[in-house]
């Protein structure tokens, strides 16, 4: 080869590259880990390796409130997207291609609008109804953007879908609701548990919508750190995410061998 | 006539849209052009005033400084993820797979918490700075980039580039003019992926802002906090033409793309 030396440049601009690319994301990562074990109280300083993270994190009340709090949210929000947004998906297929256009328009559009607009706009929309703001007014906050990503992901997944599978099932006898739950949702699991599980970490890890839609005293896990933000993380949180970390890790890796990578789409 | 799907599923969703998200970004128009209560909200009663203030030179500066950082940060991106994306797409299958992983799980780790890492990884002369925040920014929005162009060059066939080569091109001249054609849908995918966040972001130029990096996140924030209502949903206003830009260029690039394919 007569390229061998600029080849050799190339395959070093790629592996610099990705070292570059790990480090800037797991750095942060790190810095949580090693503060975990932090000896200090306050957190903002490092004086020693200690443990006393790990045993007082399941003495954290307020944290473990705010833990159950976001795993619920998560879970009735992702939920409802997901079946929201499939619907949507399935159910376009149907419109007339003028409006069809015009309703993935309104219903993709969360997606390409920044957090801080989304959050504004409902606070001023919830005060301009006389609404007061709790965990319903949270909850219907995340499913705006969560039916909005489901819809996109299940979209893909639905045009995927032949449609002669439904009509068969029908013909060899199934009821309607038969040949949906027996045939259509067992085609379409992957792509709805991948749905799922980007809603919940979306609505699990937000911050900024829940601070403007949250009534008072109502904290989920990232409003809870964000009030410790400005004093120092607390050793016993960092040790929490840590936990759920490496929880989320082998989550992961169980269900990457039960779904094939092939069937994932990012 | 039997069909997979009927219209009205569809329905709960584009309602439940059109109520919580068309509905609040109209009212934050409307709140732009009526007068400021001093315990927050509004009086019913029409004002120019916010927009007079959000016209002034000030407010510009913010929005300046805000497409000025979001290109930069699109631009690191770019660059970064261009040869992480060539290098796994020479992998194989399975090690691809195992990098994708890789490179989405920081994602599902705390933002705050990684913002709070930073913190304390950053030397203390590059906080407050807007170099700072593009640096942290950046870092974190790369799977945003690296995963649309991996896709792109997955798509892309290989040989291409191998016949560039056999023809005499320099890697150089292989990729501008082979590669980086190729593959451009998924940088604009890419672009916009990272653009858009990062326009609106407020917790990061917040922290490793330390208050000194306005931005129109931060901005929005603050004024919503000061009970500014009016002069806040003019600055979300603002933003949300900003962010129409890419949208427009990526959508224009999408039908572009598909007539061309017909």
């Amino acid at each position: 080869m007569q390229n061998t030396l600029e080849q050799f440049a190339l395959r070093w601009l790629g592996r610099v590259a990705l070292a570059l690319v790990l480090a800037g994301m797991y750095l942060p990562v790190a810095m949580t880990i090693v503060y975990s074990f932090n000896a200090s109280k306050i957190g903002t300083v490092w004086t020693g390796f200690s443990l006393h993270g790990y045993r007082n994190v399941f003495a954290q009340e307020g944290l473990f409130a705010a833990l159950r709090a976001s795993l619920a949210i998560g879970t009735i929000a992702s939920s409802l997207s997901v079946l929201a947004g499939t619907l949507a998906a399935m159910g376009l297929v149907a419109w007339r291609p003028r409006t069809r256009l015009l309703a993935q328009g309104v219903l993709a559009l969360p997606l390409v609008t920044p957090d801080v607009i989304i959050a504004l706009s409902l606070a001023m929309f919830f005060s301009a109804l006389r609404i007061e703001q709790g965990w319903g007014t949270v909850v219907a906050a995340h499913c705006v953007f969560g039916i909005s990503y489901a819809f996109v992901v299940m979209t893909g997944a639905v045009q995927d879908l032949d449609p002669t599978l439904y009509s068969a099932a029908l013909d060899c006898g199934a009821k309607p609701w038969q040949a949906y739950t027996r045939v259509i949702v067992p085609i379409l699991g992957p792509s709805l548990i991948v749905a799922w599980m980007f809603v919940f970490a979306l609505s699990f890890d937000d911050f900024l919508i829940t601070f403007l839609t949250k009534g008072p005293g109502a904290d989920t896990l990232p409003i809870k750190i964000y009030g410790q933000m400005r004093f120092g993380i607390k050793p016993e949180t960092s040790a929490l995410f840590v936990l759920l970390f490496f929880g989320t890790l082998a989550g992961a890796l169980g269900a990457s061998r039960l779904l094939r990578p092939a069937h994932v789409q990012v | 006539m039997k069909s997979l799907t009927t219209r009205w599923l569809a329905l709960p969703a584009v309602l439940y849209l059109t109520v919580l998200f068309l509905g609040p970004t109209s009212v934050v128009l409307a709140y732009s052009l009526l007068k400021r209560d001093i315990y927050g909200g509004v009086h019913p009663e029409f004002s120019g005033n916010a927009w007079r203030m959000a016209t002034d030179s000030i407010t510009l500066g913010i929005l300046a400084r805000t497409v000025l950082l979001a290109t930069g940060v699109t631009a690191a991106n770019l660059l970064l993820a261009y040869p992480c994306a060539a290098a796994l797409a020479r992998m194989s299958r399975e090690r691809r797979a195992l990098w994708m992983l890789i490179l989405s799980f920081p994602m599902l780790t705390s933002l705050l918490l990684r913002t709070y890492g930073w913190l304390n990884l950053l030397p203390l002369a590059w906080r407050g700075t807007l170099p700072g925040v593009g640096l942290v920014l950046t870092c974190n929005y790369l799977p945003f980039m690296v995963l649309p162009l991996l896709k792109a060059y997955e798509r892309a066939d290989r040989s291409l580039v191998w016949a560039a080569l056999d023809l005499g091109a320099t890697p150089w001249q292989a990729f501008w003019r082979v590669t980086f054609p190729i593959t451009l849908s998924g940088a604009v995918s890419g672009a916009a992926l990272v653009f858009i966040p990062v326009s609106g972001e407020y917790l990061i130029p917040h922290f490793i802002g330390d208050g000194k990096v306005s931005v129109a996140g931060t901005l929005v924030m603050e004024w919503f906090d000061h009970r500014h209502w009016p002069y806040a949903a003019a600055c979300a206003a603002w933003l949300a033409a900003v962010v129409l830009v890419p949208i427009g260029v990526s959508l224009v690039w999408k039908s572009r793309e598909l007539s061309a394919t017909k």
